[in-house]
């Protein structure tokens, strides 16, 4: 029985040497904003510039005049979904 | 539109011509140009220290720094540390070793920082430690333990150290 709780033990007494330790301190590790994709788009968020406000409507059209604008969404776009907080 | 600027500069050790537009950042022609994606973008204003290079020697912080500033200097940045695959700078290998990083992310700009130190000043004192990465932040580890990794360093001295082969590669 004692044989077979040593091992766990000497696992436990040896510094184990962290398996993504090379890769983390070389900028080998790939986070998600390093992977480049073909075709990939970029977004970019924009918020209300009113810190307590009911959102009516947005308007899109100077955005959507801009070169290389693949889509916009809105909250128009994705309907009435309840998610986050509504969900409470 | 933003002029073109042809640059060249040593990366890594390695010449390295590039054409720059004047509104790019340093940080933007090492990640997105030319695929150098160790350096980490942060806070994007100079603050965090994510960024960190060496240009000339120097910590700079790349997000910062205009493309066109670094023609004709020498540039290194974390992939260029380790002088082969087989090897780590002491430094890279006290951070493992001690714990000196969680998530990584703002760990190639500790690690810039502490290696222009560690150049500038081979022995230093806790406190010349603290001072000095002061320009650093780190949400994980508290910075204990990369303060604790950089006096590891200083004590094992500046000869590369053979890389274990466990890990993921």
């Amino acid at each position: 029985m004692s044989a077979t709780l040593t091992a766990p033990h000497a696992i436990l007494e040896q510094p184990e040497y962290r398996v993504e330790g090379p890769l983390k301190v070389t900028g080998g590790a790939r986070y998600t904003a390093d992977v480049q994709m073909p075709g990939m788009l970029w977004l970019a968020y924009t918020r209300s510039d009113r810190p307590h406000a009911r959102i009516v409507a947005a308007d899109t059209t100077a955005a959507r005049a801009v070169e290389g604008v693949h889509a916009i969404l809105t909250g128009e776009t994705i309907g009435h979904v309840d998610l986050g907080r509504r969900l409470l | 539109m933003a002029s073109e600027h042809a640059l060249r500069f040593e990366l890594n050790g390695q010449a390295t011509d590039v054409s720059v537009r004047a509104n790019q950042r340093l940080i933007d022609v090492l990640r997105d140009d030319l695929g150098l994606t160790g350096t980490k973008e942060g806070c994007s204003v100079g603050v965090c220290g994510a960024c960190s290079v060496l240009v000339d020697g120097q910590v700079v912080s790349a997000c910062l720094l205009p493309a066109v500033f670094v023609d004709g200097s020498k540039v290194t940045t974390i992939e260029g540390l380790a002088p082969d695959d087989a090897h780590l700078t002491s430094l890279q290998d006290a951070f493992i070793r001690h714990g000196g990083f969680q998530c990584g992310i703002c760990t190639p700009g500790q690690i810039m920082a502490a290696t222009a130190l560690l150049q500038e000043n081979p022995h230093p004192t806790t406190e010349q430690v603290k001072e000095w990465m002061m320009g650093n932040l780190c949400r994980c580890t508290g910075y204990y333990k990369i303060v604790e990794s950089i006096l590891a360093a200083a004590e094992a001295g500046s000869a590369p150290v053979e890389r274990e082969l466990a890990g993921i590669r």
